[in-house]
């Protein structure tokens, strides 16, 4: 009953873009994903599904994220965390648009989403208090940054808006960083990630929810949210690595968390990190990378795990258009895995001396 | 097993042998470490001593253990893996490069620092950036001999030193559950290491990491592009003078690893002479230069010598990296290693 109820919801979803191009026959969508070659040169490309590189722009430095706005008409490439740049990119010329520098005492994290009313949203970090805010940019206004609200926690990093357009998810990882030692974690011993829940209207926090205490240094890092607002995370253990807490939780509403375990074995093969999460395009399941593993976990929406495929170096995940129940995978050795309902690998391409970054966003 | 003859022709192939973890951790890893926590032990109690004055030890004794002591870190910084990795050590260790000055910065902001006066002064709660080597070298390489507040700060860096070396062996091969025992047996059960070939893949990864440190930032950063755009003051350790010793730390601690755990893999190949004379040639021409790094980026005649020298050091990368990997069969991980 709850099922066929979001499948609606799911499918209304896509009326305004995907749907009514899918009805053109061969349209099936492009992929946007950052790479870098082997000599540390860094890009956002478009590829289409046989694999063929549609535009390559070459980036400063490494990028991350990338969000599309819901006209398609705007990409935004996110550097990575703890970045300095945001560019944006016309689709129909494949030209940059603007290119947004970081603004005094804050640095970007890697993500960040367009809003119905024509704003950019991105995960930042105010250095100084090591307080996370959502930076505010305004498409209209050549992306001129208009504000910030804070967003729940430290360390912000994937960030996602629910299907009202109104409340925005935020992966508050919990992690202190400073753009002087941009990699380096200050804060591992005391780190409380969350997951918050925000009004985009007014920034007004509306709840946050963290893991248990025991498990405090399991990394919120992304999310991916499913038609009916259930929201599915991927997280990193920043404790001892022979421990192995549950690594992926879905979160729903007003509730708990609800921490998910793999089978011991599989468990173990995650390696106590998960890259990337989507829902496939119906809701019906999730998919969750573990590059350090080399594997993709499945699971229901519900909850339940499901199978898992095995890709050395895999991170990117895509949903499919044309296939509402299945993923593509990418790697850091250029490839990319078409894989169906069973976890079976029904399709791939290879594009060699390219290393696919860590996340693909599906476009048309 | 009807067919015996070439399973064993493969099984008496060099680059079929098994990888022995255990003995790169006994002979290789462990040593290393071991040597980290004499050096850092000594460093301390030269510290205490100086600090301790009057009748303590010299400022000479003291700046000479310093330097043992920075090398023994620059000896072990090639393992990029394991315990080492928890809780920040290796940027607690020292930090470096550090473009934006934060040791400086944070140095000056602890002098301010109340806590610094109260008998629980805990530095290992302070910033990364004033823990370790890096700080520490500024206090006894200034312009001035340490002052009796310098000499607070500098002894609680020493003590963080030896506990973090002491920590950092301990967790490689003491308590409940030493890294050691899943670094000796890759399998399907272990959780850290599911395979040999992981696992070898991490410890070429970990030397690559460290060939590629040296080329792109310790030679590159003060070589500059051209001699009149050379910063000798980005050398890494300039006040002590330490950053070719640094860098030849480095090679010899590389080239240990190298030859524990791939150079059979690679015996009677051309590949495996090749590799053993680039290591040989990189050696040499570092021992050839004259001056400090920081002076011999900007010199005439030495700096040739430097550039030479990230050449070498740069085939040498890409021998481990690529043809070595590819021979193989390791994969150097790009989302695996430092993911987001």
């Amino acid at each position: 009953m709850h099922r066929r109820g979001f499948l609606q919801i799911g499918m209304a979803g896509l009326l305004l873009g995907p749907a009514q191009l899918l009805a053109d026959g061969n349209r099936v969508g492009h992929l946007l994903s950052c790479y870098s070659d082997h000599d540390g040169n860094h890009f956002l490309g478009m590829t289409d599904r046989q694999g063929r590189l549609l535009m390559n722009l070459q980036l400063p430095a490494r990028g991350h994220g990338v969000s599309v706005d819901e006209q398609q008409r705007h990409a935004a490439v996110f550097a990575r965390r703890p970045g300095d740049f945001v560019w944006i990119v016309d689709l129909r010329n494949r030209r940059v648009l603007q290119k947004i520098s970081a603004a005094p005492g804050r640095h970007f994290y890697g993500h960040g989403v367009f809003t119905p009313a024509g704003q950019l949203l991105c995960s930042e970090s105010a250095f100084d208090s090591g307080l996370g805010v959502i930076g505010i940019y305004q498409a209209d206004q050549n992306f001129r940054r208009v504000g910030e609200f804070l967003s729940g926690g430290i360390g912000p990093h994937e960030i996602r808006l629910l299907g009202n357009r109104q409340t925005l998810v935020v992966a508050n990882g919990g992690i202190l960083t400073h753009p002087d030692l941009p990699r380096v974690k200050e804060n591992l011993a005391t780190m409380r990630p969350n997951l918050a829940y925000l009004d985009i209207g007014s920034g007004k926090l509306l709840h946050t929810h963290e893991p248990p205490a025991q498990w405090h240094q399991l990394s919120i890092r992304h999310i991916a949210v499913s038609p009916d607002d259930r929201v599915a995370i991927a997280m990193q253990y920043e404790g001892l690595p022979y421990k192995q807490p549950p690594l992926i939780a879905l979160h729903q509403g007003d509730q708990a968390l609800k921490l998910l375990s793999a089978p011991a074995k599989v468990q173990r093969r995650m390696k106590n990190y998960c890259g990337s999460v989507e829902f496939c395009t119906d809701g019906s399941r999730f998919a969750v990378s573990s590059p350090r593993g080399g594997l993709v976990t499945y699971w229901s929406a519900e909850g339940q795990f499901l199978g898992q495929h095995k890709q050395a170096d895999v991170c990117g995940i895509s949903p499919l258009l044309d296939e509402s129940d299945s993923f593509l995978a990418s790697d850091g050795n250029g490839g990319v895995k078409h894989i169906d309902d069973g976890q079976q690998t029904v399709g791939s391409w290879q594009r060699a001396g390219l290393r696919w970054d860590n996340h693909m966003q599906l476009i048309l | 097993m009807n067919k015996p003859l070439p399973t064993l022709l493969l099984v008496l192939a060099s680059s079929a042998q098994a990888y022995d973890f255990e003995a790169i951790a006994k002979q290789h890893i462990l040593p290393v470490y071991q040597q980290l926590v004499e050096q850092t032990t000594q460093l301390n109690h030269a510290a205490q001593s100086y600090c301790a004055q009057p009748g303590g030890a010299s400022m000479e004794t003291l700046r000479s253990e310093y330097s043992d002591a920075f090398l023994a870190w620059q000896g072990a910084q090639h393992l990029r893996l394991g315990p080492v990795q928890y809780l920040s050590r290796e940027h607690r260790f020292a930090m470096w490069p550090d473009k934006r000055g934060k040791v400086r910065k944070h140095l000056a902001r602890l002098k301010q620092d109340p806590d610094l006066q109260s008998e629980a002064f805990d530095i290992s709660s302070k910033s990364v950036a004033v823990q370790g080597f890096s700080a520490l070298e500024r206090l006894l390489f200034g312009n001035s001999p340490p002052d009796q507040q310098d000499c607070r700060i500098a002894t609680a860096i020493t003590g963080n030193l030896q506990d973090m070396g002491t920590n950092l062996l301990n967790d490689w091969s003491g308590g409940e559950e030493p890294f050691v025992d899943f670094f000796k047996q890759p399998s399907d059960l272990n959780p850290i290491f599911e395979s040999d070939e992981e696992l070898a893949s991490r410890l070429l990864n970990s030397l690559y990491t460290e060939l590629e440190v040296i080329v792109t930032q310790k030679l590159a950063r003060p070589l500059g592009d051209s001699r009149a755009k050379a910063r000798g003051k980005r050398a890494e350790s300039w006040r002590s003078g330490n950053a070719l010793a640094a860098i030849s730390a480095n090679l010899n601690a590389s080239e240990a690893l190298y030859q524990q755990a791939f150079a059979a893999k690679l015996a009677g190949t051309a590949l495996g002479v090749t590799i053993d004379q680039q290591f040989r040639q990189a050696r040499q021409t570092l021992d050839s230069i004259q001056k400090p790094l920081a002076q011999a980026v900007s010199d005439a005649t030495e700096r040739s010598k430097v550039e030479q020298l990230q050449r070498e050091v740069s085939m040498l990368k890409g021998l481990v990296g690529r043809d070595m990997a590819a021979k193989l069969g390791l994969s150097l991980g790009f989302n695996a290693l430092d993911g987001d």
